[in-house]
């Protein structure tokens, strides 16, 4: 059940009804079985793989804190991160190492057949065995109490607004669970604002940026030069519409259960650096693959935080966020990419501040937030396309210059200005967001502003809206 | 409130703008036009309207016979001076697996938005089951809830200016000409493809559809009403897909054709089926490229005269 689905329109105003007729102490019971629910209309039998990921680290998270030896509390906290990374490795990235593997075998004329599966890869599963993962780490280090209620962290791994594309909660959720808020008018409209936002940016921005996107990108030599460059300028538009929309939504509907969910985005286009763009993009990711991978490597006793070390840990954590992405060798790539940029960023600290000390401030603000838009959209082209031949395909395309009438361009006149007007009304909008106490200002204003934004937003996704159902991009990861 | 604006935003929508934009007086070919060509793919890719003069390829990929039929009535209301309709008549034509088009599916959407805004009462009972595809589209065009409404802006911007341009209307097809030859590409995979979509469910045969039999006996009425001389007309497909036909299909469509010319002696039928032979004409199994479609047009051009079925063309 996506988020963007008629069915998703119906269920969630029931559970949100029910839940809050609840008792307060079975909440977490009607919730969970509501996650599952959501979870078994993609494919029910894929949810014992949840089940099963569930019990494994419930039972050795438990096992681990009551066990004395620390050799012993491995084990267990091993058994856990080996058994749910083993799935992640099975359903996600079996065949890629297998075909990688077999092409290099073959073009060595080493005669040999690697199996293949065709396995369906679960939803959500690079999300909720992070989550797991995070926890299972938690409870070994100590940071952490096991859960002791089976149930609570079930919910934990299976909360259904998360449950799809995140964002990635960590262990300090569980305490939301044990405490649900009641029910509070205000937080369930804010909650209902932000889900008709994150609609606004799937269905009106990022599906409309979509269509324009795939219809250059399918034939790149065709229209080479003007449309490919507006079609990379608007697919960065478009994975952030779609991602961000899918986390507004799953972020809103939280809220109006009464659950803080962590903020996945902060406007990430005005970041003028990748490190920077890194703390504004997909933040949960982000944070966990920081404290989960790169810390661990920086700081340990080899490298002891040296620059070579800070580096390495960059490479190998960015390259890891590539591969979460998707078992694809682009998406490595572009993993890689990101490593290497923040680590160029920080080797060239000295040159760019004598560079800075020339120029004003805001000029240099101005070319390092022109500078990181344009390596992020360089980057995307990595990540949206479906190989490397297409993805240089699609770059020879930006280089070469082509037909230039609009009749030619592949993109239709109209939607290229809606959508044009459309992200200037999204960077408006994020502007505003972004300032401190944005929602308790928004709320201050008279009733009539308030009811005129609600009823704008419905009318824009109602006529603007692009219902073609196109599945959230993230949702396949 | 909210209610009650939409309701009006939608009496609006619905009384000055969708009635005005999908009305019939909004298409008025042009005097000389006396030849449509209506049908799905296999005409789309294979007749130039270039090499027939005053004629007009009307084809849209996976057009069924329920939805020409619909957009065959919705032309001709204007149309009077139009004296030949030529609809396409593959083996493929007749089969159960052109129904899934008009029934709750993934793809129907993208046939509700092309061609909902054409349907009267009867057509839409044909295809309303509880699906929300089709729900969608009630809202949209029946009771004027402005669903999509950026997608009629172009339309309403030519109405508005008075240069209304009726090609742009979703259900307007095109004759469709493809550059690239791109037979040789995973042939066997697109034949395959191709003959399981056109004839099978699973391995038993799909069938014969009622439903597209019935629309085609309309099509034919809707003429003969009209004093239109309708031609059936069998596009050139490749040698290899004509082999893999199942003879159920010929003898399928040879049965209606006797049924037809039973009840309307004027209507004519020319199989060009195995017209040609050589690879290099062949888009794909099923389709024409521009050289096979301007071959196959010459040799169409050529029957209608002797047969002087269609006047100055």
């Amino acid at each position: 059940m996506a988020f963007n689905s008629v069915s998703f329109l119906l269920f969630f105003p029931i559970v949100a009804i029910l839940y809050f007729g609840i008792p307060r102490k079975y909440r977490w019971a009607f919730l969970l079985a509501a996650s599952y629910y959501f979870y078994m209309c993609w494919k029910l039998d894929y949810i014992i793989i949840m089940i099963a990921s569930t019990l494994v680290a419930y039972g050795s998270a438990i096992l681990s804190e009551k066990s004395t030896r620390k050799a012993v509390k491995k084990i267990f906290f091993l058994t856990s991160v080996i058994f749910n990374l083993g799935l992640l490795f099975v359903f996600k990235y079996f065949n890629f190492f297998s075909e990688s593997l077999q092409a290099l075998f073959n073009s060595i004329n080493i005669v040999c057949d690697i199996p293949t599966f065709s396995f369906l890869l679960p939803l959500g599963i690079s999300f909720y065995t992070f989550k797991i993962i995070s926890y299972s780490v938690d409870v070994y280090r100590g940071t952490h109490r096991a859960e002791k209620h089976l149930g609570v962290f079930a919910l934990y791994v299976a909360f259904f607004p998360a449950l799809g594309a995140g964002p990635i909660e960590r262990t300090g959720f569980i305490k939301q669970i044990h405490n649900p808020a009641p029910f509070d008018c205000q937080r369930v409209t804010n909650g209902l604002l932000l889900m008709a936002w994150g609609f606004f940016k799937k269905t009106v921005i990022a599906d409309r940026l979509l269509a324009i996107v795939n219809d250059v990108y399918k034939s790149p030599s065709e229209l080479a030069g003007l449309p490919v460059v507006i079609a990379t300028l608007f697919l960065a538009f478009q994975i952030y519409c779609d991602f961000s929309g899918y986390c507004d939504i799953a972020i809103g509907a939280s809220r109006v259960l009464g659950y803080r969910l962590s903020n996945n985005f902060n406007r990430p286009f005005a970041a003028k650096s990748v490190s920077d763009f890194w703390n504004r993009w997909h933040i949960t990711l982000s944070m966990w693959i920081r404290d989960y991978v790169f810390m661990p490597i920086a700081i340990s006793k080899k490298f002891k935080g040296k620059i070579g070390g800070v580096i390495f840990a960059l490479i190998v954590s960015f390259s890891l966020v590539g591969l979460w992405h998707g078992a694809k060798w682009t998406f490595l790539f572009a993993g890689m990419l990101q490593g290497l940029a923040i680590a160029g960023g920080m080797l060239t600290k000295t040159p760019r501040k004598k560079i800075q000390s020339i120029i004003t401030q805001r000029v240099y603000n101005f070319f390092c937030l022109l500078g990181t838009f344009f390596f992020m959209c360089f980057t995307f082209i990595f990540v949206f396309a479906p190989d490397f031949s297409a993805a240089i395909d699609i770059l020879n395309g930006i280089f070469v210059s082509g037909k230039h009438k609009w009749i030619e361009l592949g993109i239709n006149k109209n939607d290229f200005f809606i959508s044009v007007m459309l992200i200037v009304v999204l960077e408006v909008v994020q502007y505003l967001q972004a300032g401190k106490d944005a929602s308790a200002r928004f709320f201050k204003q008279p009733a009539a502003v308030r009811w005129a934004a609600y009823y704008l937003l419905l009318l824009g996704i109602i006529m603007f809206g692009v219902f073609t159902p196109n599945k959230f991009m993230y949702m396949q990861f | 409130m909210g209610v009650l604006l939409l309701a009006g935003i939608s009496v609006i929508n619905k009384k000055l703008i969708l009635d005005k934009l999908y009305a019939p007086q909004n298409v008025v070919l042009s005097r000389e036009t006396n030849l449509i060509i209506i049908g799905d793919s296999s005409l789309e890719y294979s007749y130039n309207p270039a090499i027939i003069k005053n004629s007009i390829n009307n084809a849209r990929p996976a057009e069924n016979y329920f939805y020409s039929y619909y957009k065959l009535k919705f032309i001709l209301e204007k149309n009077k001076h139009v004296k030949t309709v030529v609809l396409g008549y593959g083996y493929h034509n007749l089969s159960k697996n052109r129904d899934a088009d008009i029934m709750p599916s993934k793809m129907s959407l993208q046939f509700y938005n092309r061609y909902f805004m054409l349907l009267d009462a009867t057509g839409r009972k044909e295809i309303q089951k509880l699906d929300m595809n089709y729900l969608f589209c009630y809202a949209k065009f029946c009771l004027g809830i402005p669903l999509e409404f950026y997608k009629n802006m172009d339309l309403i911007v030519d109405l508005l200016l008075g240069k209304f341009d009726h090609t742009k209307y979703p259900f307007w097809g095109d004759f469709s000409k493809d550059k690239k030859l791109r037979l040789n590409v995973a042939f066997e995979k697109m034949l395959d493809a191709e003959v399981v979509g056109s004839f099978y469910n699973g391995n038993t045969i799909a069938g014969k559809s009622p439903v597209m039999s019935a629309y085609l006996v309309k099509i034919a009425e809707l003429c003969s009403r009209n004093n239109i001389q309708l031609i059936l007309l069998a596009t050139p497909v490749h040698k290899d897909y004509l082999s893999r036909v199942p003879p159920y299909y010929m003898e399928l469509n040879s049965e209606m054709l006797v049924f037809l010319k039973k009840r309307y002696p004027d209507i004519r039928y020319y199989d060009y089926s195995s017209l040609l032979t050589d690879d290099s004409f062949f888009l794909d199994p099923g389709h024409l490229n521009h050289r096979g479609a301007d071959i196959f047009t010459a040799e169409l051009k050529l029957k209608i005269s002797q047969e002087h079925c269609c006047g100055r063309s």
